[in-house]
Parts: structure tokens; sequence; C-alpha cells
């Protein structure tokens, strides 16, 4: 496999582009142009799979270099005369595109981005700079491993690049999702005993509430409405203090 | 002028990164805010605003296909205004509860804006891709990479232009607001603090009450509770 890697930086601004018709076809043709152009032998072959690239794509941005990899894999082995098709390699881009952002959308969105954001929020209550140092430090460990070595996984390990992931990023997850909810209770706890040494049982009663309240308003509500009700109501509760 | 100047950039900057998939989340309130406290020269309060304003979202989750607010701006704007506003009312004690609802406030609905905005401009920027990948396919590559860098430029202006209006409109609004008697009392300096991680609990719930989370959320709660405990 080819190792050249003439544009990793443009993984960075894949979503730039992002609309309702094609989504990230745009970005992703952005990212990958530099990577088709280095394969083609001459113009002619750099606009057929440029045509074959410019369209529809919708994927984590976080995962697209494994797509990519994956893509250029295919597409260097059809072009080294291996009986890959243009269909086939459409296939695999949908395929890996589907299979790889709903793992990674739960991994970086639903469990790291939560969880670092909570080992923040706690230092943050006690005003502690180090909050944001730690919660950027965890976030890019695993975001700069996927942006910068995903395209080259995706290219050493072509259609396969899944189990790659299986073996490495999502291996993480399990304990990753523990580690988010334990870090959530100690941020509850402290935030309850701190209500509690400052105004009593009447702060602690008030959080219950507000706690149960934002729970039942998220089953419902989006986040935006929720948050504006249940800080409406915390500003009419200070009143009343 | 300049103060608001310098924030309104620093908020085009991290519509930017929030945007253009830069992810290094420098773009979240919790840093955020810091960066404006630090550019405004008051780092502490921007990093308390910022960080506060990120808890009242603490449990939000971007769902593929579902709008979600603009946290970058609606931190930005939380910061500059909480700082700005507690100037203009003549410094204030270390955090003025008034100042910071008003901020607050004012910052989830420009976080509201923000989404609303992106909605719009994602459904109306389709034809604008559309030519794009038109050129790429003919070959005209330059043209096609320009459309698609330009639209970074857009997301910049929409940054800038709503932390401008915001701190414009807000600054006065907030410290004018604050200082009402009888609109919001703010009750003593801190409770406020107090008051708004009730929020990000209530909304990080949502993710954690999975059987599969629920113990892992509960031996926290409890083993921090019993160690604070035991530690007084």
């Amino acid at each position: 496999m080819s190792g050249k890697r003439p544009g990793i930086w443009r993984f960075f601004l894949l979503q730039s582009s992002r609309n309702d018709r094609t989504i990230d076809g745009l970005g992703f043709f952005y990212a990958i142009h530099p990577f088709l152009k280095a394969l083609a032998d001459d113009e002619g072959q750099l606009r057929e799979m440029a045509g074959r690239h410019a369209g529809y794509f919708n994927a984590n941005p976080i995962m697209a270099p494994y797509i990519a990899g994956a893509v250029m894999n295919l597409e260097t082995r059809r072009k080294a005369g291996e009986d890959i098709t243009a269909e086939r390699i459409e296939r695999a881009k949908s395929a890996l595109s589907s299979a790889l952002t709903a793992r990674g959308d739960y991994f970086f969105d639903v469990i790291l981005l939560p969880f670092a954001l909570t080992i923040g929020s706690i230092f943050a209550i006690y005003h502690s700079y180090i909050g944001p140092v730690i919660f950027l430090a965890i976030y890019n460990l695993y975001h700069l491993q996927s942006r910068i070595g995903g395209y080259g996984a995706g290219l050493f390990n072509g259609e396969d690049v899944w189990r790659e992931l299986a073996r490495t990023l999502f291996r993480a997850q399990s304990y990753l999702a523990g580690c988010a909810a334990f870090v959530s209770g100690v941020f509850g706890a402290l935030v309850f005993l701190r209500a509690w040494n400052f105004g009593g049982p009447r702060l602690v009663i008030w959080g219950i509430f507000a706690v149960a309240g934002v729970s039942l308003m998220r089953l419902k509500f989006n986040i935006l409405w929720t948050v504006l009700a249940a800080f409406a109501a915390t500003a009419l509760f200070l009143s009343s203090w | 002028m300049t103060s608001i100047l310098a924030a309104s950039v620093l908020g085009g900057l991290l519509a930017v990164e929030h945007r253009s998939s830069l992810r290094l989340m420098v773009s979240q309130p919790l840093v955020g805010g810091l960066l404006t406290g630090i550019l405004l020269g008051a780092a502490l309060q921007g990093f308390i605003a910022g960080a506060f304003f990120q808890i009242l979202f603490l449990g939000h989750v971007q769902v593929r296909g579902e709008r979600s607010p603009d946290l970058p701006s609606g931190g930005v704007a939380a910061a500059a205004l909480y700082i700005l506003a507690s100037r203009d009312s003549g410094g204030a004690p270390p955090v003025d509860g008034g100042i910071m609802v008003w901020s607050m406030l004012i910052a989830i609905l420009v976080a509201g804006l923000g989404m609303y905005f992106n909605a719009i401009w994602c459904a109306r920027s389709a034809g604008l891709a559309d030519r794009a990948l038109e050129h790429a396919r003919g070959g005209r590559f330059r043209e096609a990479s320009s459309i698609h860098l330009s639209m970074l430029a857009v997301h910049f202006l929409y940054g800038f232009t709503v932390i401008f209006a915001a701190l414009a409109a807000g600054r006065p609004l907030a410290a004018w607001a604050a200082g009402k008697p009888g609109l919001i009392d703010a009750g003593p300096p801190g409770l406020i603090l107090l008051l708004i991680p009730f929020v990000g609990i209530g909304s990080i719930l949502r993710i954690h009450l999975a059987k599969s989370h629920a113990f892992w959320l509960a031996s926290g709660f409890l083993l921090t509770a019993i160690a604070v405990m035991i530690w007084r």
C-alpha cells in the first residue's frame, strides 16, 4: 500500500460545507482529493475517480479518515489490477460509513465527551483552571489518535478496518462508559453536599426537584427548551430566597 | 468597543472550530469561557461564566440529524457579558448573581439562535454544495475546493456577528436588569453557582440511568458522599 499522506489535515475541515442534501459529500471529496491525485496516472483517471467520490457522504467526522483509508485501499488495489468494481468500493464506503458512524457517535458523543466534560466540571465548580486542561487532554487523546492514525489504519486494513477499531478504540468503550457514570455520580454527590453546606435542606430539596424536573422534561423536550425552563425556574427560586 | 470586537473575533474563530469539525473542543464553553476571560483581562470571571454555562448543558448529546444548540457562541456570550456587565456596574462581589442570571439567559438565547441559523444554513447551502460537486465531477477541483473553504468564512461571520450583537445589546441590558430592584433578586453571592449544577445533573442522568450504568452512577455518588463525610 502506498504510504503517501499528502493531506491528513483536510479531514479536520470535513464538515465546513455540511448541508441537508449531500451532507458532508463536498467535505469528503475535499479531504480525499489529494490522495486520489497521488494515485491517478493522468487527468482522465483522476476525473473518473473524482466522479465516483464527489457525491453523498454522511459519517462521524472522526471516523471519516478510517473510511477514506479503506476507500483508498480499494482504489489502489483496483488500479493494481485486482477484480474490484466501482460498485464494490461504493458499497464498502456506504457500509463502513453506517457501521463506524453508529459506533463512533456512541463512543465520542455519548461516552467520551460527557465523561471528559464531567471531570472538567468537577474542577470548575471549585473554580480550578485544571478542569479545561484535563477535559482537553482526555478528549483529544482518543480524538487525535483516530483523526491522525485513522487514515493509515484504513489504508492498511481496507474493508476490515472495523476489526482494527474493535480491537483498539472500541475496546475502551465499556470501561469508559462505566467511568463516565461513576464520575457523574461523584459530580452529583459533590453538588448536593455543597448545597447542603451552604443552604441546608431547603436547597437540597430544591435540587432534588430540579434534577427530577429536568430528567422528566428531557423525555419530551429538547435540551434548549429544557435548560431555558429550568434556568428560569432557578432564577425565580433565587428571588424567593 | 475594543472588548466587544475582541470577543466577537474570538466568537468567530470558535464558530469555525466548531462547525468545520476541527473538534479539538476548544470551542466548548468550559474552554471558550476561559479564553474569553483571558482576552478581556478577567480570566476567573470568564472561566466561571463559561464553565457554568457548560454545566447547564452537561447532559447534551449531539444526536445525528437533530439540531443542537450553538454552545460555543453561547459560552463566549455568557463569559463576555458577565465580565463586561460586571465592569459596567462598577465592580462587584466575587460572583454577582444578578448579572450572572441575565448573562446566562441571554447566552441561552444566543445558543438557540445559532441552532436555528445552522438549520437554515444547512438547507440553503445545499445548492452551493451541489454546484461545487458538479465542478469536482467536471475536473475543476480548485473551484470545488474554493467553495468548500469559503463556507468557513460564513461560520466565522455568523460567530462574529451574533457575539457582536449580543454584547452590544445585552451588555447594557444585563447591567440595567441586574441593578433593578424587584426584577430578579439573585440572593447571596455565589448561590446561583450552587443551583446551576442541578440542571446539569438532571440532564446527564438521562444518559446514565440505563441499567448497565446505574450501578456505577450510584457507586460514584455513595462513595463520594461517604468519603466527604469521613474526611470532615
